[in-house]
């Protein structure tokens, strides 16, 4: 069994077809997964009385459990009883699970500003909830955009869970090939490729970000 | 669901027969993925200087490339090995790729100067190893290595998509008894969410103690 190139010429618009699925779900989730990542990570930072521990239990509970249990959970479990295509399934899962880490990474970011920040902003009249979408969140951002954009390399891998879930995402494409042809060494080599591509393109981006980063002057340059 | 059918899904199936498949699991990719990490991370901070770049391709590979496609890789080209195996190789293949990384970081971030002066007070390798360097690498690596260790034993539950009989893999089957997906795969959940949790716990906890005993107690 080795390399076999005419199967890669033969089932081309399946790698492609599964890349674009991937691409897709991954667009999806990161963005709806950082908003939300934002918005929890902001919650479980200010500690209200209510939503609090609520939210500091579900962060808690995702980080800590398996997607695909996750996964498994929504679509056979919950789907029972609200009925929902398998695909706004998907991205459900992932945006809870990558979103769980996201509002943590958004946490951390928070609170590594300065509290004089936000009393100045008090002092100026702005409420907590402007401070927070003026002042606090867009400092927090800026700090852990490199770890936000890492997540987006995670959500690339985290969606080949979705094969589980009938998606046919890149994975699902990788193992019907598999199937038909009996070649795992091209059918997984030439998906783990494009996987590793993705990955690369990924981290690219990410350096593109640290040096017009590290270009700019950075907000608290002085003394804490 | 009677109480009984509860007792029977919990204990005896998940708990009696699935659990002790997915310890197993855990400690044999630990055991691989620690030894991968901690054999070749050493080898790493060397920098010796081709066998560094392969570890680094290895190292990008693991990181790139979801776990499932190595999984199912694996279980298509190895005609031999029971699923067990199978996923033990794929798991800690990728997982040790991350502890590399970790316990790399780790040895490069302690200082030359503690080589250095260790040296020049001539105390023997052995020791310079043991007393002066290792301890700071675990001080250093404990928080990152822990957090693995939780990722490695979420990242187990992909063996079941190949037929590993561990605890996920026991609670689909009960499925076609039980017709209550939900209550079934909260229970996996929970399950999981123990062992992660008390992981976590304990990484809190072995961090404190470790601080404590090498850089005194006023650290703390």
């Amino acid at each position: 069994m080795t390399f076999d190139w005419s199967i890669v010429s033969r089932y081309g618009s399946r790698f492609l077809s599964g890349t674009l699925t991937t691409l897709q779900y991954a667009a999806i989730a990161i963005v709806i997964a950082v908003i939300w990542g934002i918005v929890m990570g902001a919650i479980s930072f200010r500690k209200p009385k209510l939503f609090g521990p609520i939210v500091r239990a579900y962060i808690c509970f995702f980080r800590e459990t398996p997607l695909l249990v996750q996964l498994y959970f929504l679509f056979y479990g919950v789907s029972r009883f609200i009925h929902v295509p398998a695909g706004v399934m998907g991205v459900i899962g992932l945006v809870l699970n990558d979103g769980a880490f996201i509002a943590e990474i958004v946490r951390g970011g928070l609170q590594s500003i300065d509290v004089g920040q936000s009393e100045a902003a008090y002092v100026h009249g702005f409420n907590k909830f402007q401070t927070m979408i003026y002042f606090l969140i867009p400092q927090a951002l800026r700090k852990v955009l490199d770890s936000i954009i890492n997540m987006l390399s995670t959500i690339i891998k985290d969606t080949s869970m979705l094969m589980w879930i009938t998606i046919t995402e890149l994975t699902y494409q990788c193992n019907q090939i598999n199937i038909y042809t009996f070649n795992p060494i091209t059918s997984y080599l030439v998906g783990g490729v494009i996987y590793l591509a993705l990955f690369l393109i990924v981290q690219m981006i990410r350096k593109l970000f640290n040096r017009k980063r590290s270009g700019m002057q950075p907000i608290t340059t002085r003394g804490v | 669901m009677t109480m009984d059918d509860r007792y029977n899904i919990i204990v005896k199936t998940m708990l009696g027969q699935g659990m002790p498949m997915t310890l197993k699991l855990i400690f044999a990719c630990l055991f691989f993925a620690l030894l991968i990490g901690i054999v070749f991370g050493t080898i790493r901070s060397l920098k010796i200087p081709v066998v560094d770049q392969i570890l680094e391709f290895y190292a990008l590979v693991c990181r790139g490339i979801p776990t499932i496609i190595v999984l199912l890789f694996f279980y298509a080209l190895l005609t031999s090995g029971t699923q067990f195996w199978i996923s033990v190789l794929s798991i800690s293949l990728v997982e040790g790729a991350y502890m590399m990384e970790i316990v790399k970081g780790g040895f490069l971030s302690v200082d030359k100067g503690q080589w250095e002066a260790a040296k020049s007070l001539s105390l023997p390798m052995w020791h310079i190893i043991t007393r002066i360097v290792l301890p700071q690498v675990f001080l250093v690596t404990i928080p990152a290595l822990m957090g693995q260790i939780v990722m490695l034993v979420k990242g187990t539950s992909v063996a079941a998509t190949i037929g590993c009989m561990d605890v996920l893999r026991r609670a689909q089957l009960l499925l076609p008894k039980y017709s209550y997906p939900l209550e079934i795969y909260a229970y996996v959940l929970v399950i999981f969410f123990i062992m992660c949790h008390f992981l976590t716990w304990l990484g809190k906890k072995l961090e404190r103690t470790v601080v404590k005993r090498i850089m005194g107690d006023q650290n703390v």
